[in-house]
């Protein structure tokens, strides 16, 4: 999709991939993915396994390469910045993280502060203080103690989202964050991902759980096969031609509670009795 | 929330450092004609030269301990660097082979260095250079960047120790050093032989490699959870892992030129300091140097003296520990290690 509104100088702070492609083992997994985040909105990223969802995140942290194109972070191309600088920027969360070693998860918080300090010290009291307030805006101050590795997937997940807060950062990238976690876990992460917006920060968020990105954010960005197939409102983007296109599956689209779209994907048996769209039992996915 | 305070970081230092004071000055007291701890401190600190207890502790005994404890707190640090760096808890310089690439390079310039005209003294640069190499070829072979699994890099370390004992005892009998034992004395690992004058290479080596680990722990910490994770948390991976290799072989480099091959105390030391301190770079580094220290200097002295008056070498003691420990580890991690990379992209 091409942004008409790239270049002006006086436009606000966005994380803007311009153009971006790569090639990993030969293939093309990006193929010129162009799309803005800005500071305030959230923006949740679709696709189907393969699209280059998590390629695009490693591009914006400098862990990817692009060939061409680039990823630039109000108006600098982040290959420009200094990883440290970058950081203290943007905070990843990953899908998950092996830990070798019998770190504890308040440790790993900690760990949050590394771009904002001296390669060697102490963490200061303020540093604890802010990475005592993540673990207690994400619902986690109870493990501080426990080691990592003792953890499960999901309580791991909340760990490394709390060490994003922790960078205190401009922009959050969220690699499917809610991977691993149960329901009610998965709307508090949105909950605080929607407070770091509207405190002025911006958030991407990979995501394989429709309904929810359709009720948290306020664009949605679709990948199919390293491009932008579509972006825009929940509304314009959750239909079922585009995610036919971009997942190969058919679905109906409902109106939630709150106006967001709904979708319920068919199984294959499902293709004959269908319901009548006001039914609004239909659950999320 | 427990994390590292400087309290913590202080008391567990001046505990260590005492410790190892504890055992140089008991070390210092064993052997054919024991001598008190008090006798000891004595001889140390304020008799002049020429009683005969300052002789035996200052003359003798003293620049064998010192020499055991600079090898075994490089063996220890390097043990450290290696584990964060690959993300394993079983890497060990012996274990991995970066000792036997130093003892080949050691080797090489014993034998061949006098035609170039260099002394005993070019030996040291010569094993860091065996160390440094083999640490490259580890990372080309076993898999690209960190992405490298644990069975690759333990199964590459094997093969490159048995190929490098090959090599080392090829070139022994090229100059003429099989005769005698001086070659057994570098592939098992032993003090008895060990020569004073390499005392200031092996101090620049460890002082320098113990700096850049220990400036570079939060770093440290950061890539043992991977390399992906560093750069998302503003390290620069690249410069901060060719320093770490770089300081991680001076110190086997160092070591190895001395002591032949002592193995496992690059996993023993930072095993045992981790279930007691936790995992944190900033205190394991330096830590792992005194209790490697320590833990070396004992190792020597059972050497010196369990059997009398024959000499075991210190090699085979530290390895009759360290098997056992290895095996444990490698039995409790199974179900981590072997899924390398799990969940890393």
């Amino acid at each position: 999709m091409n942004d008409a509104s790239a270049g002006s100088p006086t436009e606000p702070e966005a994380l803007g991939f311009e153009s971006v492609a790569a090639r990993l083992g030969g293939r093309g997994v990006l193929n010129g993915v162009s799309f803005k985040v800005g500071l305030g909105e959230v923006v949740g990223l679709l696709g189907c396994n393969g699209a280059g969802k998590t390629s695009l995140v490693r591009a914006a942290t400098r862990s990817l390469r692009p060939d061409s194109g680039r990823v630039t972070l109000g108006g600098l191309p982040v290959q420009s910045l200094t990883r440290r600088a970058l950081a203290a920027r943007v905070a990843t969360v990953p899908q998950d993280v092996h830990v070798p070693f019998p770190f504890r998860a308040g440790e790993l918080v900690l760990m949050g502060r590394t771009p904002h300090q001296s390669s060697f010290g102490f963490e200061s009291a303020s540093d604890l203080a802010i990475a005592r307030e993540a673990m207690e805006r994400v619902g986690i101050a109870d493990l501080a103690d426990r080691p990592v590795d003792r953890l499960s997937g999901g309580e791991r997940q909340l760990v490394l989202f709390a060490r994003a807060l922790t960078q205190q950062p401009d922009w959050l990238l969220l690699d499917e964050p809610t991977a691993f976690l149960d329901l009610r876990h998965r709307i508090d992460l949105f909950g605080v991902v929607r407070e770091f917006a509207e405190s002025g920060g911006g958030a991407l968020v990979v995501s394989h759980d429709l309904g929810l990105a359709a009720r948290v954010c306020d664009r949605l960005v679709v990948l199919a096969e390293g491009k932008v197939l579509a972006e825009g409102e929940p509304r314009d983007v959750l239909r079922p031609e585009i995610l036919d296109r971009a997942f190969g599956m058919a679905a109906d689209i409902f109106d939630g509670p709150d106006g967001r779209p709904v979708v319920v994907a068919r199984l294959a048996g499902d293709r004959v009795r269908r319901r009548v769209p006001q039914d609004s039992s239909g659950p999320d996915c | 929330m427990k994390h590292l305070t400087p309290t913590r970081f202080t008391v567990s230092l001046i505990l260590l450092a005492t410790f190892l004071l504890a055992t140089v000055i008991f070390s210092l007291g064993m052997g054919p004609s024991p001598i008190g701890p008090g006798e000891v401190w004595h001889a140390l600190f304020s008799e002049g030269t020429g009683s005969p207890v300052a002789d035996i502790v200052r003359g003798i005994r003293l620049p064998r301990t010192l020499l055991a404890a600079l090898v075994g707190a490089c063996l220890a640090c390097a043990g450290v660097i290696f584990q964060a760096l690959l993300r394993n808890p079983l890497a060990d310089p012996f274990i991995l082979g970066v000792s036997g690439g130093a003892a080949l390079g050691a080797i090489a310039m014993l034998s061949f260095g006098s035609t170039l005209g260099l002394g005993y003294a070019a030996v040291p640069p010569a094993a860091f250079a065996g160390s440094l190499l083999t640490l490259l070829l580890l990372f080309l072979v076993a898999g690209r960047g960190s992405r490298v699994s644990a069975t690759g890099l333990l199964l590459t370390g094997v093969v490159f120790n048995a190929f490098a004992s090959a090599a080392i005892v090829f070139l022994a009998s090229l100059s003429g050093m099989l005769e005698g034992s001086r070659i057994f004395v570098w592939l098992v690992g032993n003090l008895s032989a060990a020569r004073l004058d390499v005392a200031p290479w092996l101090a620049i080596f460890l002082g320098v490699g113990l700096s850049c680990a220990f400036i570079s722990a939060r770093g440290l910490n950061a890539l043992a959870l991977g390399e992906e994770t560093a750069e998302q948390l503003g390290v620069s991976t690249e410069s901060q892992r060719r320093v770490l290799l770089v300081a991680g072989s001076l110190m086997v480099g160092a070591a190895v030129s001395v002591s032949g091959l002592i193995g496992f105390v690059g996993l023993i030391i930072p095993h045992a300091l981790r279930l007691v301190l936790g995992p944190d770079h900033r205190l394991l580094v330096p830590a792992s140097a005194l209790a490697g220290a320590a833990f070396l200097v004992v190792c020597d002295t059972l050497a010196r003296t369990l059997l009398g008056g024959r000499e075991l070498p210190v090699g085979a003691i530290t390895a009759l520990l360290g098997g056992p420990v290895f095996l444990l580890l490698l039995r409790r991690g199974q179900q981590s290690w072997t899924t390398p990379g799990a969940g890393i992209r």
